[in-house]
């Protein structure tokens, strides 16, 4: 914990990451005019969004072109756009997606406006490991080896300890 | 091997010191391993929104899991230890500690890669976020739960072996010796 600390004082404040959360593609690399989108599905970094937000993402570009706003409806409804934190080159929606949404985004700019192809939003991938029996597995087995891990490590401090050579004391 | 006080720190370390320093880095491994477990047990049993998933420490400390830093720098403390104190594993206990090695090895490249990412403000796979390349297929706390899990048991494997009583005349540390027979003084009897 101390090196971690001691290297997060020393690293730049870029080290402090998105957090171990993904980020899953819906759509990547859609022509909106002069632009490539793709549409990211992101948890916001609050530790309280309960559904993952829309990330609309400016491929290639490394920020938003000057100019250009974007519009999301989910299910016929016009949802909040702002600027991304997580991301320089994206625009993000203010509250999560739920799956089964169907999602319109557009694209503005001082030339003209693009409809991407109206979205649903398709499940999350289902593990394809029985994560549930793993976990418990896991649980058991690592209660298990804290045990032994309590009583060989009183003893080893209980034995003598071995001099400078190495020998350890007769018992 | 040289004798006295002119041996090296890594040959204390696998010798005299390998039974005292093994299991201070197992509890180590441990705390960090039931640290995932919490995490995982929050999101599959609990079924809470994966932001909200921070692990026991997390709780208090968010920033713990939201650094890129801390979790790279448990993989790399994870790896020196795997590296120093393997010398003094003998026959299978070695070879499944270097299966632990390995494993480990492959974990902290990913997290290296995570690290360079959150650095340079640069993502692989034009993701939003750092991501790393087995991260494409398997998501991430699934990921991270299954490495630690895969450097744990042949970690473990490895202890087991290395601590039987049988290995005490192979071993050149003390970590298979019979027990020490205490009377209540708390002196060797």
């Amino acid at each position: 914990m101390a090196i971690a600390a001691a290297a997060m004082a020393v690293l730049p404040g870029s080290a402090l990451a998105h957090g171990d959360h993904d980020a899953r593609p819906l759509v990547r690399q859609v022509p909106a005019g002069p632009y490539t989108i793709s549409l990211w599905q992101v948890y916001a970094d609050s530790a309280t969004a309960m559904k993952p937000h829309l990330i609309v993402m400016f491929d290639g570009l490394g920020a938003v072109p000057p100019g250009v706003t974007v519009r999301v409806e989910a299910n016929g409804r016009s949802l909040a756009v702002g600027r991304s934190n997580t991301t320089a080159n994206g625009f993000e929606t203010a509250e999560g997606l739920d799956t089964g949404d169907v999602v319109a985004v557009s694209v503005v700019d001082t030339g003209g406006s693009w409809k991407l192809d109206p979205l649903v939003v398709p499940p999350p991938a289902t593990s394809l490991l029985p994560i549930e029996e793993l976990l418990y597995g896991s649980i058991f087995l690592t209660i298990g080896v804290a045990w032994w891990v309590v009583r060989r490590t009183a003893r080893a401090w209980r034995r003598p300890a071995p001099d400078v050579a190495g020998n350890v004391p007769a018992n | 091997m040289t004798t006295g006080t002119r041996r090296s720190f890594i040959d204390r370390l696998n010798t005299q010191w390998h039974e005292r320093a093994l299991w201070i880095y197992l509890t180590l491994v441990i705390l960090h391993w039931i640290e995932h477990l919490f995490q995982a047990a929050q999101i599959w049993i609990l079924g809470m929104p994966r932001p909200q998933a921070l692990g026991a420490l997390g709780y208090v400390f968010p920033w713990l899991v939201k650094s890129e830093v801390m979790h790279f720098t448990y993989a790399l403390l994870m790896f020196i230890g795997l590296v120093l104190l393997r010398p003094g594993f003998r026959g299978a206990a070695r070879t499944w500690w270097t299966a632990s090695l390995l494993i480990q090895t492959w974990h902290l490249f990913e997290h290296s890669l995570l690290q360079a990412q959150a650095i340079a403000g640069q993502n692989l796979f034009g993701s939003p976020v750092p991501t790393s390349i087995l991260q494409q297929a398997i998501p991430r706390p699934e990921l991270h739960l299954l490495y630690n899990l895969a450097v744990f048991v042949p970690m473990v494997v490895a202890m087991r072996l290395h601590t039987r009583p049988s290995q005490a005349p192979v071993n050149a540390c003390t970590c298979a010796d019979a027990p020490v027979r205490v009377n209540p003084t708390g002196l060797p009897a």
